[in-house]
């Protein structure tokens, strides 16, 4: 009882303390549960949504290409075995609100449904839509209905029309009915969904004929099975039956290396978060030294003493642990949109409108701090008992004792290195191994930080010498004088600034490698496409006449094509890329594997297929091996003659010849064009008039029928636009690298903090002897300056080797991308500042208190 | 009849705005967990719109006017028969398809309404599955032995074939061709050969099924002043209203895998219109009786809220040769028996009559074949199997019947 009553008094004289040590694991959890928070949101999202759009059906019917021809679906009616079965035709459509600007608008699903065949499937529709005016619904084109939720926060009203921005052309909808969705979780899955009569849905997608796929029931009996074989044998070739689980996982692995990299980069956070809390917490302990050493000294065992301490910092980790998760939650908040954000723009739309708090996150971010508080708090409560009842008194011994565990630290230190080292370089595919891998080769560089201090110490000691004098001298050396303290607050410190440094040179790398693949890879000088939803969004399809017109222009020396298609091949949902280039435009490619001259001509002649790293690393594909793709006549399989680098996408590429391609699909449609200039043409004056030259057409539109929307880009533009999703993308990374830096920020304030504290007699004996307030000022500043200093060089071999281990394997294992490093001098310099800079901010109160502080005082207490 | 009929369309209608396609499926038993319609509703915001309207007589020209009439609102086709097996088994049935108009036609709509916008109106194409039309079926089977009601309801749009109504010629829509379809999914009325008659009715639904062919043994009788049924005060509140009032039956019923032969007779209404009832009238009681004595007979009772006489009751008596007579209102009475209240709805029907029309010395007491033939659909009605005996001149012959009996509107009491 005592002793606890000894703690509180403690704490109760010292309450900075706790506020100190509740801040590095407040922020450390927070960030942890924050990325949790928004990862599983974001994941029960999706996984709401895509369960309110494939309903109860047990089978999707797809396309190979092209969709479904509509035909399938009667033809399947007439089958009496199958009782249940709809069509659903699905496009996108972004929400232009009256004063929303047009990139801003949310993106919806529109999902086309055929209500009298839909009552089996979807739940949502079955019971919750009351007071359906069908026969508006079916009647009136550009009717739709929503949930009750969503037309309210987006301010839709019932009767009132809307518009839609679909494929680049303003569409209205008028809202004829809700659908109520007071549960929240109905809210979550049909936040993004609007749903319209079929009719509408091929009207405003501009699919005539055709549905995304064809929902199926079967029975899970033995007659499901047979009637499952069957229609797999009797469906035509350009369409496959899957089972609707498999291909919503397959849908929902989409984000998975995201979300784990995610939430790595939070563990960072927390690893800094712990650096503080043993900061912290080893400072309680030194604070109290010699009540402990009369403890001791009055017969309190080491079990008591050690008891004392570990609960003290159990007490103290939940209780900022509970903090951490509230904090977390707010982040959350914030870190939502990020992250949909970059879903939306990578993946699949998705609209997340409030955080999904779960309760297993919160019970995560609980273990972790509390875990976390558990094992940073075990060395200074051990630390507390190993002094023997008189030495515990005395500063040196500790110091001493501290420089002898050099030793085995040392050990201990290479040893989680080579660790890491061997998980990182021995391939295997499972992304957190890797990400421990990484942690341990952190974690043994910061075992060497203690004896790496003394050897910069003792240069930095000239250099202080020479440029404060004496004073000089004694901030150095004060520096390594209290090691056990100085060198945690360069650790962790030096992790901080080493993380920003190795995330922005994977990103820098990463930035650099896309854009040299943008300059190979964007040949043409301009590109033409009809609007799309958004960047990565299907496109609408391009009339064929067009590229005849281009054609005809004296200007334009070739027109590539492209076509994108979504298959769901063997391996998993593919994209593919059909591609029409002029043969010597091979070069566009930039083989990682394949001879030049061979891949060139499998691809061109020989029906070779070239897939793209991350595919190549996904499927685990060689140059060589023949690869199975649905085709309109079956399955066929075709040979890898490449793999090439793409950074479009990190689910992969496959890229065929359009000649290929057209010999195995009976789709003709092409999405963008790309037109290469002759050489004496200016770009610039060409675009003009082509544009004219489109506008021409739209003012004269053949057969009455309504000319397309073109977007014709420089491929400047479209580098500039793939740029800049690029750096999207990377929001929450540098986010949560600012939140590590402030972690540590901090962690150094408690740290200067703690040391100038213990060294309260010293400073003042400076002063009796004649130092004035800004030369203290000089000492405090001159040390913290040293000990950033430090920190900012030690961080940049540490940031180098996780900049290669970000690039080299995590990205690899994550994405498949290999990308060149680049390497920018003056990051160095900045982190060697921004260190430098922290180190002197957090020096500044310790420095300011001290200056002001009565030296009588402080020599008394000693 | 006209009203009555064209109220309960309307109803319909209007009940499927109100409440998107219910369990249309079931066994008579099972509860319905629908809220049910009700008819005042059916009576309010409603527009005539551009629909074509009955405003006068009209030449009727058949087989076309068998064909949908799409300028008007809605429209029906209503098969209902008693049959019965070699072995005296009874059965009664019930196949009507109904069509409802969604927009006038497409060129007579405010563009305004639903614009695409982006300068050219309209979708510059209309998908294959825009529809005009919503087509609504009701089937039911009485096993009136073992005292059982079965029925279903469909819906389907009058696209890709999904559904429709049209006279036609070797699968061609040809305006004097012959042949009579009216389909929904694969419930459906078609025509075997060249000519309308014979023409084979087949429906299938959980559990129940029928095929039968129909032959026409009584020519079309026009109702109404010939064939224009007048309902209301304003001009234009009537329909264009038609009966065949006996056909011989003969086919197979299907109960639970259990196949019967059976033969009888069957009824066939057909009726179009676009305007509504009036206010005031809560339901109507419909009765088609087909006597042994070869006569056929039509009465529809209006009932009104104020439980006055509406004096657009009446019903027609139709001869062995086909010759038919008007029966106004005061020409009949009609006394209710006893009455049977629903377990589904908790809705007390009347079930049993006493009709007495003294102008054709008739004396007939109707009797539901089986107490329960409620169908829960969309719009909840009483619709069923009913026998008929009595006395005709002064007890001199005892008559006997079968016919079926429609009980709308109970809902709101």
């Amino acid at each position: 009882m005592t002793l606890w009553k000894a703690t509180v008094r403690h704490y109760i004289k010292h309450p900075w303390q706790i506020l100190l040590s509740t801040v590095g694991i407040t922020l450390g959890v927070a960030v942890v549960v924050a990325i949790d928070l928004t990862n599983s949101s974001a994941r029960k999202a999706f996984d709401l949504s895509t369960g309110a759009l494939t309903g109860k059906a047990t089978h999707q019917i797809i396309g190979a290409s092209n969709g479904v021809p509509e035909e399938l679906y009667f033809e399947l009616r007439k089958n009496e075995g199958v009782s249940s079965i709809a069509p659903v035709l699905e496009g996108y459509a972004k929400f232009q609100g009256k004063n929303a600007k047009p990139e801003e608008g949310a993106v919806f699903q529109v999902v086309g449904i055929e209500p009298f065949a839909e009552r089996e499937f979807r739940r949502h529709l079955d019971n919750t839509v009351k007071r359906l005016d069908i026969a508006r619904f079916l009647g009136e084109p550009g009717a739709m209905i929503m949930a009750r939720s969503a037309a309210a926060r987006l301010g839709i009203k019932l009767n009132e029309p809307v518009n839609f921005l679909i494929s680049g052309t303003e569409t209205t909808f008028t809202l004829v009915g809700l659908i109520d969705d007071d549960d929240e979780l109905d809210a979550l899955a049909l936040a993004s969904m609007l749903f319209v009569d079929i009719a509408t849905a091929q009207e405003v997608l501009e699919a005539y004929g055709v549905l995304s796929r064809i929902d199926i029931i079967l029975p899970d009996d033995s007659a499901g099975k047979r009637l499952l074989q069957e229609l797999k044998v009797s469906l035509p070739s350009n369409v496959d039956i899957v089972s609707s689980n498999a291909r919503n996982y397959a849908l929902s692995q989409m984000t998975k290396a995201f979300e784990t990299n995610l939430t790595a980069l939070s563990l960072l956070a927390l690893i800094v978060g712990m650096f503080l809390i043993y900061n912290t917490m080893t400072f309680a302990v030194v604070l109290r030294r010699q009540i402990i050493g009369s403890l001791r000294a009055l017969g309190v065992t080491r079990g008591e003493i050690f008891k004392m301490i570990f609960a003290e910092s159990i007490f103290i980790g939940i209780w900022s642990t509970w903090l951490g998760i509230f904090f977390g939650i707010l982040l959350a908040d914030g870190l939502l949109s990020l992250v949909t954000r970059t879903i939306n723009d990578l993946y699949f739309v998705l609209n997340i409108h409030s955080l999904d708090i779960s309760f297993l996150s919160l019970v995560k971010g609980t273990l972790i701090g509390v875990v976390a508080t558990a094992l940073t708090g075990f060395i200074p409560a051990y630390e507390a008992t190993k002094s023997t009842p008189r030495a515990s008194l005395a500063r040196s011994a500790l110091e001493a004792k501290y420089r002898e565990a050099f030793l085995w630290s040392k050990y201990i230190g290479g040893g989680l290195m080579l660790i890491g080292a061997l998980v990182l370089i021995i391939p295997h595919n499972f992304l957190w191994l890797s990400f421990a891998g990484l942690f341990c080769v952190i974690g043994g560089f910061t075992l060497y930080v203690p004896q790496l201090t003394l050897i910069l110490v003792n240069m930095a000691v000239p250099v202080h010498n020479k440029i404060l004098g004496t004073l000089g001298n004694i901030s150095a050396r004060s520096v390594s004088s209290s090691l056990s303290r100085t060198s945690v607050a360069v650790a962790s410190l030096t992790v901080a600034i080493a993380t920003t440094i190795g995330v922005a040179v994977m990103i820098d790398s990463f930035r650099g490698s896309v854009v040299a693949w943008l300059d190979n890879t964007l040949r043409a000088e301009l590109f033409v496409t009809t609007p799309g939803v958004n960047s990565s969004r299907a496109k609408g399809n391009l009339s064929p006449v067009w590229v005849e017109r281009f054609r005809a222009m004296p200007e334009i020396r070739a027109v590539s094509t492209v076509r994108n298609v979504q298959l769901q091949a063997p391996k998993g949902i593919t994209e593919l890329h059909v591609l029409k280039v002029p043969d010597n435009m091979f070069s566009m490619f930039d083989l990682k594997q394949g001879e030049y001259a061979q891949a060139s001509q499998g691809f061109f002649e020989e029906d070779g297929l070239l897939v793209s790293e991350p595919y190549a690393y996904k499927y685990e594909i060689d140059v060589g091996e023949m690869l199975v793709l649905p085709t309109d006549k079956g399955l066929r399989s075709f040979k890898v003659v490449g793999v090439y680098v793409d950074y479009g996408s990190d689910q992969g590429i496959v890229t065929i010849n359009r000649d290929t391609y057209e010999r195995y699909w009976d789709d003709r449609t092409i999405t963008s064009l790309g037109l290469h200039m002759q050489p004496s043409v200016n770009v610039n004056h060409f675009f003009d008039k082509l544009t004219a030259a489109v506008r021409d057409y739209q003012a004269k539109p053949l057969s009455g029928e309504k000319e397309q929307d073109l977007i014709i880009k420089s491929n400047l533009a479209i580098k500039e636009a793939s740029i800049r999703v690029f750096d999207r993308t990377f929001v929450v990374t540098e986010v949560l690298r600012l939140l590590a830096i402030f972690v540590a920020f901090v962690g150094i304030v408690s740290a200067l903090m703690s040391i100038q504290f213990e060294r309260r007699a010293e400073i003042a004996l400076f002063r009796v002897l004649g130092l004035t307030p800004q030369e203290v000022w000089l000492v405090v500043t001159g040390e913290t300056g040293l000990i950033g200093a430090i920190a900012g060089i030690l961080a940049i071999p540490l940031g180098l080797i996780l900049a290669l281990v970000l690039i080299f394997v995590i990205n690899r294992r994550s994405f498949g991308w290999s990308m060149d490093i680049t390497l920018d001098p003056m990051l160095f310099v900045q982190s060697l500042l921004l260190a430098i800079t922290a180190a002197m901010i957090a020096g500044m109160i310790p420095a300011f208190r001290m200056s002001k502080s009565n030296p009588v005082n402080a020599l008394r207490e000693e | 009849m006209t009203h009555n009929r064209l109220d309960c369309l309307r109803v319909i209608c209007v009940s499927l705005m109100l409440a998107i396609l219910p369990a249309g499926c079931g066994k008579s038993g099972e509860p319905s967990s629908r809220d049910a319609v009700s008819l005042a509703e059916a009576f309010t915001n409603n527009t005539s719109g551009n629909f074509a309207r009955a405003f006068r007589e009209y030449a009727f020209d058949f087989p076309r006017d068998h064909a949908a009439h799409p300028e008007y609102r809605q429209e029906w086709w209503y098969f209902t028969g008693n049959v019965q097996s070699a072995e005296g088994h009874r059965f009664g049935y019930e196949l009507t398809f109904f069509r409802f108009a969604l927009n006038p036609s497409r060129q007579e709509i405010a563009p305004s309404n639903f614009t695409m916008s982006g300068g050219s109106g309209l979708p510059a194409k209309t998908s294959a599955w825009r529809a005009n039309h919503i087509y609504m079926a009701h089937f039911a089977v009485t096993d009136v032995d073992n005292n059982k009601f079965y029925y279903a309801e469909q819906f389907n749009r009058d696209a890709k074939g999904l559904a429709g109504a049209g006279i036609y010629f070797k699968d061609r829509l040809e305006g004097d061709s012959t042949q009579l379809k009216v389909w929904l999914n694969d419930w459906s009325v078609e025509s075997i050969g060249d000519a309308v008659f014979p023409i084979q009715l087949s429906a299938a639904a959980d559990g129940f099924s029928i095929a039968f062919v129909l032959n026409q043994t009584k020519p079309v009788v026009l109702q109404g002043d010939n064939g224009l049924s007048v309902k209301g005060e304003k001009a234009g509140n009537a329909s264009y209203y038609y009966s065949i009032t006996r056909m011989a039956t003969a086919g197979s019923i299907i109960i639970d895998d259990q196949k019967e032969s059976v033969s009888g007779l069957s009824w066939f209404d057909r009726e179009w219109s676009t305007s509504q009832l009036e206010p005031g009238q809560e339901g109507w009681d419909w009765f088609a009786l087909q006597l042994d004595d070869d006569r056929d007979i039509v009465i529809y009772l209006l009932r009104r809220e104020d439980g006055s006489l509406d004096l657009n009751n009446a019903g027609t008596i139709v001869e062995k040769d086909g010759k038919s007579r008007k029966l106004a209102a005061n020409q009949f009475n009609i006394e209710v028996l006893r009455q049977w209240r629903s377990p589904h709805s908790n809705i007390t029907y009347p079930a049993g009559w006493k009709i007495s029309i003294p102008s054709e010395s008739l004396e007939l007491q109707v009797t539901p074949a089986v107490e329960d033939q409620e169908l829960n659909t969309t719009f909840r009605y009483w619709e069923g199997a009913v026998k008929v005996s009595g006395k005709y001149k002064n007890n001199n012959v005892i008559v006997a019947g079968k016919g079926y009996v429609e009980l709308a509107g109970y809902d709101v009491r």
